[in-house]
């Protein structure tokens, strides 16, 4: 459970590296590293992805909406079937959660395939040594 | 598990993973537009959400352009207005480009796009003709030729050419989270801004205002009618109108040379020409301006006051982008073109100045005599001639490349032989455009910007060739003048009315007329000097034009300034939101005295009352406008059913007159004027067009005014839906230049009227007013429907409409210094070379 909030919270934290330049779909790929170094299951590893992801993106464009009084989202919803601006924000968060759940999956089943996973994740592993 | 199961679980996530990146990085298709790719547009890092402005008070930071050579401080007002303070104009120059790119650049990029036909490079098969057309007509070559002509003023081009660099001074420090939003949304990148691109800029301009020409259907009119019903009908000049430049007998001693009279018999010989040219063509000649400048006798503070409203496509993001430019040299405030350097329409502290479009015909078609099939090679005169080659690409989204190889002959392109079915595909296309210019364009507004006198605008326009304008100028010093500035070929009479002999190099345009006989005007002793779009002179002008004129506005703006003494600039605001037109006040009597009340029943009874008290005002909370644009254009098309089977149209329909031309014709007329139209109706009642050809009785005006008139009670009746009041009916709106409805205003709910000064159309109108008093300090006001953001999640992309649809206008803020204090002003930024 704390290793998936840590991984969630990463995965929110380096997430924003795309506001630097880096493409949307890099936040797949952040969240499969996330996951790959922290995750003990595959389900830990798709709920982290889906939460730092969701929470990243919903606030991020919650962010700049709310500043902007929702003038462009509720224009921009009318270019989505007449979608309000909490459905775009939903929307937003739905896909980067989605994307980094994906990632974060991919990444963690990646690990597994390449390094035997043992019963303890990686932190329990560390404090024994 | 095994080795082998995990590797089959990781290659399922993998799978799974990028197939939802690679859906989401794909545009969804919509019928023939698509939605953009969803993951990098909703991306809240880079995507649409990052085009959401803070609402707030905006903050500015300095920033660091290359090739600058001093610092520039730009002001920003409350309307997010730019005050840009250099040490040079070359700075000056670069800052303005590097401002308006920030608020304006897909705008830039659509408009050169559209100009040179490269609109399916981003938009697809949709836009392939629109493309292949203004490739055909030239709009590339003319802009080539441009930048030829403006190198021959380097000073200039290297104001240009610093401009572009400001602009991508912009781009280049941006990123996709600072692109305007229909970049994403067309799922496309910026490319950067080329001296090119601002010709093409010009060269869309032009095409908006100098392209119009009806030389096809004059001569089917012609060739139908015969000689004298077509003189009859379509006279060239109205003996009520008021001319930009007046006689004076300056012209009693001027008897230059002209070719000879267009000869009737060539024009059929030509014949009835069958076929439709204009499908891919929009916009009718429904754009026009008003200016106008008074002396200070008529002026209640005895110093010049100079009004201007160029009526055009309205638009968001707004066509116009308002600007300060100060340097040592000059201090000037007004409207920018976004694309272009300077200041077009504005004010300094000595001089304003203004435009219209002259509207005279400078674009003739010419029958080209091919020798062979392969049309490769013509007659001219004894002569064979070889046309040369001009290869266009055009680049398709999704598809390949489309290679096109457009004739030019010694008139022109041959625009329209890629189509059989086209009227005019054997002719070529003599326009003024296509010249290369004698000086820059930005020569005459740059010099403008600059200017302290008459002389200096005397100095400054005369090498401005195309589009030709109404230059009306107004000074501190109390001068006033105005004169229609353009390229005009000397004709002979009636030459550029029909399509012409392509045959005989007699026909071609020889010479233009000397700058020394433009008319002009200056200081007259009536006080003012205006322009409307009508002719620029009264016939007794020793050189032919013809073009397409306005006859209403002109005339009604004439009265009003006769008769004005002690001219406020509230006076001219009243004057700029006048609804009444000239048309229903010409036409409303003269129709109700023919209808005769007696015969009508209790409905009819209670239309016709809607009438008795009208003002001719085309007021937007009024019936009786609305009515009577029903019954007048019932009236015009009831008369002009004869046209209309000549046309052979498959629905007989007849166009109403602010086209005067139609659709889907099998032979292209052209449709009498509204003035004359109302002018037979009133003298020659018994005129044979009156009459049904279908029915045996004979009709004259009186019945054809009848009929209409329960031809409208009809038409309220079975549809009483429409029987509303003048704005809500006509359904006025601002559309987005990329068509999308959610970043247009669909319901302005307005007056004004084409044939009011209020010129407002479905779609056009008054894009910019203003209004400067010139004097020690300098009083101006101005406002256009948007807002000088293009961006449609930022407060100031429309935060001036309500203001300009309400009639009322913004204190412009002239700022003397770069220090000066305003509560206006929203901040400060620096910008420093690199």
């Amino acid at each position: 459970m704390k290793n998936t909030l840590l991984a969630a919270l990463l995965i929110l934290a380096l997430g924003q590296l795309s506001h630097f330049g880096l493409p949307w779909w890099s936040l797949a790929i952040i969240a499969g590293l996330i996951a790959a170094w922290l995750c003990k299951s595959a389900w830990q590893a798709f709920a982290a992805g889906l939460l730092g992801g969701s929470i990243l993106w919903i606030i991020a464009a919650w962010l700049l909406d709310s500043a902007n009084e929702s003038v462009l989202s509720g224009k921009v919803g009318q270019l989505f079937q007449g979608a309000s601006s909490m459905q775009l924000l939903w929307l937003t968060g739905f896909m980067g959660g989605l994307i980094a759940a994906l990632g974060a999956l991919t990444g963690k089943l990646g690990k597994d395939m390449l390094i035997k996973p043992s019963r303890k994740g990686y932190l329990q592993e560390k404090r024994r040594r | 598990m095994s080795l082998h199961m995990r590797f089959i679980k990781f290659i399922a996530a993998l799978t799974l993973t990028l197939g939802l990146l690679w859906q989401l990085s794909q545009p969804i298709p919509m019928g023939d537009k698509s939605i953009p790719p969803l993951g990098s547009f909703f991306n809240p890092f880079s995507g649409f959400w990052t085009n959401a402005e803070p609402a707030g008070k905006p903050g500015f930071k300095d920033i660091k352009i290359p090739g600058l050579k001093g610092e520039v401080e730009i002001v920003y007002d409350d309307l997010m207005v730019p005050h840009i303070f250099a040490q040079n104009l070359e700075d000056a120059a670069r800052a303005q480009g590097f401002v308006t790119a920030q608020h304006r650049l897909w705008q830039m990029d659509i408009t050169a796009r559209k100009a040179s036909g490269r609109l399916s490079e981003i938009l697809g098969e949709r836009t392939f003709k629109l493309d292949r057309i203004a490739r055909r007509r030239g709009m590339v070559y003319a802009a080539e030729n441009d930048l030829i002509g403006w190198k021959k003023s380097p000073a200039t081009m290297q104001l240009l050419e610093a401009y572009t660099e400001g602009v991508n001074a912009w781009i280049n420090q941006s990123g996709p989270s600072d692109w305007p939003i229909e970049f994403k949304l067309l799922n496309y990148t910026p490319e950067l801004w080329t001296p090119l691109k601002a010709a093409l800029v010009t060269e869309a301009m032009a095409e908006t205002l100098c392209a119009w020409e009806d030389d096809l259907e004059n001569t089917n009119t012609y060739a139908e009618l015969g000689a004298d019903a077509f003189n009859y009908l379509y006279p060239e000049w109205n003996p009520k109108q008021q001319a930009v430049v007046p006689d004076t007998g300056q012209w009693l001693d001027i008897h230059p040379l002209l070719p000879p009279p267009f000869v009737a018999s060539t024009t059929n010989a030509l014949g009835t020409i069958e076929g439709q040219e204009r499908d891919y063509l929009n916009d009718g000649p429904i754009t026009g301006s008003n200016n106008w400048a008074l002396s200070g006798a008529k002026t209640k503070s005895g110093k010049p006051i100079l009004c201007n409203d160029p009526h055009l496509n309205l638009t968001l993001p707004s066509i116009w982008y308002q600007v300060q430019l100060h340097t040592p040299e000059m201090n000037t405030y007004g409207v920018s073109l976004p694309g272009v350097p300077g200041v077009v329409i504005g004010f300094n502290e000595n001089i304003a100045w203004g435009v219209t479009n002259v509207s005279q015909d400078v674009s003739d078609w010419y029958k080209i005599h091919w020798t062979g099939s392969d049309r490769t090679r013509y007659k001219l005169d004894n002569e064979e001639k070889t046309v040369q080659f001009r290869y266009e690409e055009i680049k398709i989204k999704g598809k390949p490349i489309f290679r096109d190889t457009v004739r030019y002959t010694v008139f022109g392109p041959v625009t329209y032989d890629f189509d059989p079915e086209n009227p005019l595909k054997d002719c070529a296309l003599r326009w003024i455009a296509h010249d290369v210019p004698e000086q820059s364009a930005f020569d005459a507004f740059l010099g403008l910007d600059k200017g302290k006198s008459y002389e200096d605008y005397k100095n400054a326009i005369p090498g401005f060739d195309s589009p030709a304008q109404n230059f009306v100028f107004a000074s501190k010093n109390g001068d006033i003048a105005i004169q229609p500035q353009g390229k005009y070929p000397v004709r002979g009479q009636q030459q550029g009315r029909f399509v012409q002999d392509g045959g005989s190099w007699m026909n071609a345009w020889h010479s233009y007329i000397p700058a020394a006989l433009v008319p002009c005007m200056k200081n007259p002793s009536r006080g003012f000097v205006f322009s409307a779009n009508q002719h620029s002179t009264p016939p007794s002008y020793p050189y032919y034009y013809l073009g397409n004129f306005e006859d209403w506005r002109s005339r009604r703006i004439y009265n009003r300034l006769s008769s004005m003494t002690q001219a406020t600039v509230d006076s001219m605001k009243n004057m700029q939101m006048d609804n009444f037109s000239q048309r229903a006040a010409d036409a409303l009597p003269i129709m109700l005295r023919m209808l005769d009340a007696s015969k009508l029943d209790a409905e009819g009874q209670s239309l016709l009352a809607e009438f008795k008290n009208w003002n001719y005002r085309y007021e937007s909370e009024m019936l009786a406008p609305t009515l009577f644009d029903t019954w007048f254009d019932s009236c015009y098309t009831a008369t002009w059913d004869e046209i209309a089977m000549l046309e052979n149209q498959p629905n007989g329909k007849v166009p109403t007159d602010d086209l005067n031309r139609s659709k889907n014709a099998k032979i292209s007329m052209v449709y009498p004027e509204a003035w004359r139209f109302i002018e037979i109706l009133e003298t020659d009642t018994s005129n044979v067009y009156f009459d049904h050809p279908t029915t045996p009785e004979k009709e004259t005006a009186r019945n054809i005014v009848e009929e209409s008139f329960q031809k409208m009670q009809a038409y309220y009746r079975q549809h009483p839906d429409k029987k509303v009041a003048y704005g809500q009916a006509k359904g006025f709106m601002l559309k987005h230049l990329g068509l999308i409805d959610a970043f247009s205003i669909l319901d302005l709910k307005i007056g004004g009227h084409r044939t009011a000064p209020n010129a407002m159309s479905q779609t056009n109108g008054p894009s910019w007013r203003m209004i400067v008093e010139l004097g020690d300090q300098v009083q101006a006001l101005g406002v256009f429907p948007g807002g000088q953001s293009g961006n449609p999640g930022s407060k100031y992309y429309d935060n001036m409409v309500e203001t300009w649809a309400s009639g009322n206008y913004y204190e412009l803020l002239f700022l003397k210094s770069a220090g000066e204090n305003s509560p206006r002003i929203l901040g400060r930024q620096k910008l420093t070379a690199k």
